[in-house]
C-alpha cells in the first residue's frame, strides 16, 4: 500500500471519527452501571459461600473481570416486575455467492416509500428533486419528510464540533432550498405533525428553537442547561414532546412551556407517533413510559433494536419481530449481511433494511409474517430511507 | 460522590473524546464504537481502585478496548454483517465521490479481522510505535509485524479489486 493510500485511509477515518461526540453525562452512566455489577458480583460471591450454587450465578459474574470480558450476560440485569425478552440470536452466515443467490431470490416488491439520497438526488416515490450543490469535505442528506419538501442538513466533516458548521434547512418539491439555521448546531428533529422543526444550537448560549417549517419563523425557544464534556441537544419529537440533551439527561420539553425535569440519564425517543422511550443499559433495550418507568426489556444483545412509528412492534437485532401489547414473535427471514443499523420503518407493519456493505440492496420485511422482499432503488444511494 | 469516583470522571472527561476515536477505528461504526467506549470505561470503573498510577489509566483502557473489540467480534461476527468482496454499483462521478469514497473505504477496513483492524488502527491511524502496539495488544513486536504485514495485503488486495479507483497504487 502506498503512502498516499496509507493516508488517505487515515484522512477519511480521521474525519470520521472528528465527528463522534461522547455520549451526554458518559462517566454518570458508566459508574452507575459499575456500582450495579460490583453489587451484583458481591451478592452473587456470597451466594456462592453460603449456598454452594456457584455455576448458575458465577459464570456470567466471572465474565466481568479482567480486560478480555463482555458486557453483562442475558438475564443478569433484572428490576422489579419487567418482563424480560432473553437473545436467542440465529441466523445463516452465507458466503458472497450465496448471498448474492439469497438476494436474487427474493419476489421484487414496490420501491421505497420513504424518501432516500442518490447521485445527489432525493428521491421520494415518483418525485426526485435535486439537492444543493456540496462543496469538497461535506455530508449532506435529508433527514424526513417535512409539509412541502424534506429537511436537509450539511456539514463539512473533519472538523471539531466547536468549529463545525453545520447548517439545516428544507428542499421544496419545487427544487428550492431554504436555510433554516446555521452554525454550531446540535441536533434537528421533525414534529409528529410534520409542520414544525426543532434545533439546538450552542451559540449565543446553549438553546433549543422550534421553527414553523412554513413560515421559517421561530415559534418557541428554551435555554437548556448543558456541560463542558457535552453540550445540548435536541434528540426526538414523539407526541410526548421534545426530547432534550441535557447534562442532567433527557428532559422532555412541550415548546412554549420550560422543559420537564430531568430524567438523569439519556434515553431515545425512537418511535413518531408513540410515546414509548428506549433506554439502552448494558446488552437490553429497555422500553418505557414517559416518566422513565421501565415497561418492558430485551436483553443479550449487542446491537440495539427498533422500534415502530406507533410502538406496537419492536425488532431484537437478532431479526425477531416481539409485540409489544400483544404476544407475538415473528422471526423475520433475514441472512447476516442486513443490520438494523440503518433500518426505517415504513408503517408499523414493514421495515426496511439495507445491506451492510452494499447499502444499494434495500429489502422489505413483513413484520407480521417474516417474509422480506427486494425493494428496487437507485443504485447510486447516498443515504437510507428515513421516516 | 467518592474522590475516587471524581478521580474516574475527570478521567472520562479527558480521555473519552480519544477513545471513541479509537472505537471508531477498531469498529468502523459510529454507534458500535458507543457501546465500545461504554463497556470499555465500565471495565475500567471496576478495577479503578486496583490501578495505582493513574497515569497509566488510558494505557489499561485502550489494552481492555481493544480485547473487548477483539472479543466482541469472535463472539458477534457471525450474527452481524457479513463482509463482501464486492462493491456497490455505481455510475459515472460527480460531487458525491467523496461521499462514496468514504463509505468504500470505511467497509474495507470493516472487512479485516478484528486483530489487523486492531493493528492498523493503532499503528497508522494513532502513530503508535511497534512497541507500543505490542505493548497494547499483548503480543510480540514480530507478531505485530506480521499482522500489519497481513492487514496491508489484504487492503492492498481489496482496495486495487475495486472498481472506484479513488486511490493510487502502485504501478
Amino acid at each position: 500500500m502506498t503512502p498516499q493510500t496509507t493516508e488517505r485511509i487515515k484522512q477519511v477515518l480521521t474525519a470520521e471519527a472528528a465527528a463522534l461526540l461522547p455520549p451526554t453525562n458518559l462517566a454518570e452512566k458508566v459508574i452507575k452501571r459499575g456500582r450495579r455489577l460490583r453489587r451484583v458480583r458481591s451478592t452473587a460471591a456470597a451466594v456462592v459461600v453460603v449456598a454452594a450454587v456457584a455455576t448458575a450465578v458465577a459464570i456470567p459474574i466471572a465474565s466481568l473481570n479482567g480486560p478480555d470480558d463482555q458486557a453483562p450476560a442475558a438475564g443478569v440485569i433484572r428490576e422489579g416486575e419487567l418482563v424480560t425478552v432473553n437473545a436467542d440470536p440465529g441466523g445463516p452466515r452465507l458466503s458472497t455467492a450465496e448471498f448474492d443467490k439469497w438476494y436474487a431470490g427474493l419476489s421484487q416488491g414496490a420501491g421505497p416509500r420513504l424518501p432516500y439520497a442518490a447521485g445527489g438526488y432525493v428521491i421520494d416515490g415518483a418525485v426526485r428533486v435535486r439537492m444543493p450543490a456540496i462543496t469538497t469535505r461535506q455530508v449532506i442528506a435529508p433527514l424526513g419528510r417535512v409539509n412541502g419538501g424534506w429537511l436537509l442538513a450539511a456539514q463539512k466533516t473533519g472538523l471539531e464540533w466547536e468549529t463545525r458548521v453545520i447548517t439545516y434547512g428544507i428542499l421544496t418539491t419545487k427544487g428550492d432550498f431554504r436555510q433554516l439555521a446555521q452554525g454550531r448546531l446540535l441536533g434537528v428533529v421533525i414534529s409528529p405533525d410534520r409542520t414544525q422543526v426543532a434545533y439546538a444550537t450552542a451559540e449565543p448560549r446553549p438553546t433549543a428553537v422550534v421553527v414553523d417549517v412554513a413560515s421559517g419563523k421561530t415559534v418557541a425557544s428554551t435555554p437548556v442547561q448543558g456541560d463542558d464534556a457535552k453540550p445540548i441537544g435536541v434528540r426526538w419529537w414523539n407526541p410526548s414532546g421534545v426530547w432534550l440533551d441535557t447534562a442532567q439527561g433527557s428532559a422532555r420539553w412541550t415548546p412554549g412551556s420550560p422543559p420537564d425535569a430531568a430524567l438523569g440519564r439519556t434515553v431515545r425517543a425512537p418511535a413518531r407517533e408513540s410515546e414509548l422511550l428506549q433506554d439502552r443499559d448494558g446488552n437490553c433495550d429497555r422500553l418505557l413510559d414517559p416518566d422513565g418507568s421501565p415497561r418492558i426489556q430485551y436483553c443479550g444483545f449487542s446491537d440495539p433494536g427498533t422500534l415502530s412509528p406507533k410502538g406496537t412492534t419492536f425488532v431484537t437485532a437478532d431479526g425477531r419481530a416481539h409485540g409489544v401489547y400483544q404476544p407475538r414473535d415473528v422471526q423475520l427471514q433475514l441472512i447476516a449481511g442486513f443490520s438494523l443499523g440503518n433500518a426505517s420503518w415504513e408503517d408499523d407493519r414493514y421495515l426496511l433494511l439495507s445491506g451492510s456493505s452494499k447499502p444499494n440492496l434495500l429489502i422489505r420485511c413483513d413484520v407480521t409474517t417474516g417474509g422480506c422482499e427486494a425493494v428496487p432503488t437507485d443504485r447510486r444511494i447516498t443515504h437510507p430511507p428515513v421516516n | 460522590m467518592r474522590d475516587t469516583d471524581a478521580e474516574f470522571t475527570d478521567f472520562v472527561r479527558a480521555q473519552s473524546p480519544a477513545l471513541l476515536r479509537t472505537a471508531f477505528y477498531l469498529t468502523g461504526d459510529p454507534g458500535l464504537a458507543e457501546d465500545l467506549l461504554q463497556t470499555t470505561l465500565t471495565k475500567v470503573y471496576l478495577h479503578w481502585p486496583k490501578i495505582d498510577a493513574r497515569s497509566a489509566a488510558p494505557a489499561y483502557a485502550r489494552r481492555t478496548m481493544v480485547n473487548t473489540a477483539t472479543s466482541w467480534w469472535r463472539r458477534y461476527a457471525w450474527h452481524r454483517e457479513k463482509p463482501r468482496d464486492d462493491v456497490p454499483d455505481r455510475n459515472g462521478p460527480d460531487e458525491y465521490d467523496g461521499l462514496d469514497e468514504r463509505a468504500h473505504l470505511i467497509a474495507t477496513l470493516r472487512r479485516l479481522p478484528a486483530r489487523q483492524r486492531a493493528v492498523v488502527a493503532l499503528r497508522f491511524l494513532e502513530d503508535r510505535s511497534e512497541a507500543e502496539t505490542a505493548r497494547l495488544l499483548g503480543c510480540t513486536t514480530g507478531t505485530v509485524k506480521s499482522q500489519t504485514s497481513r492487514a496491508l495485503a489484504r487492503l492492498r488486495q481489496d482496495l486495487k479489486a475495486d472498481t472506484y479507483h479513488l486511490i493510487e497504487e502502485d504501478r
